[in-house]
């Protein structure tokens, strides 16, 4: 229907959201999670840490995983704080979120978690962690039976969020 | 599939002299893609006292925190330390509210009494059934090569060294023979005077 949707909300300053599932949900539950969490900077002067937001994410979705009418999502949490630094989680549909140093999420994931974790070095640069996600993605586009050409890319750093080059077709020409 | 089979994982504690011994294996995986293998399921609750909460891993952590808020809320009222055979009643309550749509979860507790210090274990089913024996307690999806590891191995009256031994030796063998526990293993000595932490290798797969 669309390729050019962007699945990766920006919850808080120092908080992005990558949503996977139904449209509905995804602008339902961003939604609430980011207005609550301004709403809690709103009272109380300032902002909650990464660590904070996620846990009131997580407990949110358990909590309505029980209730009957469940938000059928899966999350990755990338987020920047003073005293952590650069964090992510990642956060199933059934409210199990656990802190990785890469993670993934889908068909196309369970190809790209093989390569993120023969790639991946505790202390990769912004560029370098960029050419690794283009190889995930040159995987995903040769070899996931599902068309999916465009990947929105984002980094969270002490400076807030900010969009990379989205990740095309066009990106791997001449390789 | 089993819902308890999930996420995949093992805990076991046993009874020695004077001390206690809990271990749980660190894999968190999604059926038989391993997602983590840092996600321990044995978690402190009091200066002498540990619940592994192994099953599935949201309500391992959804109960989790609701057992330390209703710890905390009685620790306030009371002014006291919660013992473990206090601890156990109150976990099994809390499972059994949920009887008709339960939590995933077969949790094991150990502990030494705060004041006697006493060894204490106890395991439980999903909907809250005690069971406080004398010697061991096993759960998760390799339960059945850890009671076989656990009968082989476990003697009464072993001192913190060996029971260290022992009950990583049992959680070991038993999560190499599953293939949806093991990735490492963390285990807890608790003894009167302190507390130790080791972190043990599994077959890595």
């Amino acid at each position: 229907m669309k390729v050019y949707e962007d699945k990766l909300m920006k919850i808080s300053d120092n908080l992005l959201m990558g949503v996977n599932g139904d449209t509905g949900d995804i602008a339902q539950f961003s939604q609430f999670i980011s207005k609550n969490l301004k709403l809690y900077s709103v009272r109380n002067g300032y902002q909650l840490d990464t660590k904070a937001a996620v846990h009131f994410t997580r407990t949110n979705m358990a909590d309505i995983l029980r209730k009957g009418n469940p938000y059928v999502l899966n999350l990755l949490l990338a987020g920047y704080d003073e005293k952590e630094g650069g964090q992510l989680y990642t956060m199933d549909f059934l409210a199990s979120c656990v802190r990785l140093p890469f993670a993934a999420h889908g068909f196309g994931g369970l190809m790209s978690v093989s390569i993120l974790n023969h790639y991946y070095k505790p202390n990769l640069t912004e560029v370098e962690a960029y050419e690794i996600i283009k190889l995930c993605v040159k995987e995903i586009h040769r070899r996931l039976f599902m068309n999916l050409p465009n990947f929105g890319v984002k980094t969270v750093s002490k400076d807030g969020v900010k969009t990379l080059p989205t990740i095309s077709q066009a990106s791997f020409v001449g390789k | 599939m089993s819902i308890l089979a999930y996420n995949g994982g093992a805990v076991v504690a046993m009874k020695g002299q004077d001390c206690v011994a809990i271990a749980t294996d660190k894999r968190y995986g999604i059926q038989a893609q391993t997602v983590s293998t840092n996600f321990p399921k044995v978690f402190q609750m009091g200066p002498s006292l540990f619940v592994g909460l192994p099953g599935l891993a949201t309500d391992t952590q959804t109960v989790f925190q609701r057992l330390k808020f209703r710890m905390n809320l009685y620790e306030l009222k009371e002014n006291r330390m919660m013992k473990p055979k206090t601890f156990s009643a109150m976990l099994s309550n809390l499972l059994y509210e949920r009887r008709f749509g339960p939590y995933f979860i077969e949790p094991v507790i150990a502990g030494l009494d705060p004041y006697t210090n006493e060894p204490y274990v106890c395991n439980m089913d999903l909907i809250g059934c005690p069971n406080e024996p004398e010697d061991f307690v096993v759960s998760g999806t390799c339960s059945e090569q850890l009671y076989g590891m656990c009968e082989a191995l476990w003697e009464p009256n072993l001192k913190p060294d060996e029971l260290f031994e022992t009950i990583s030796q049992a959680l070991v063998n038993a999560a190499d023979r599953d293939a949806i526990s093991g990735w490492g293993a963390v285990v807890y000595i608790v003894e009167k005077d302190k507390i130790t932490e080791k972190h043990v290798k599994t077959r890595m797969d």
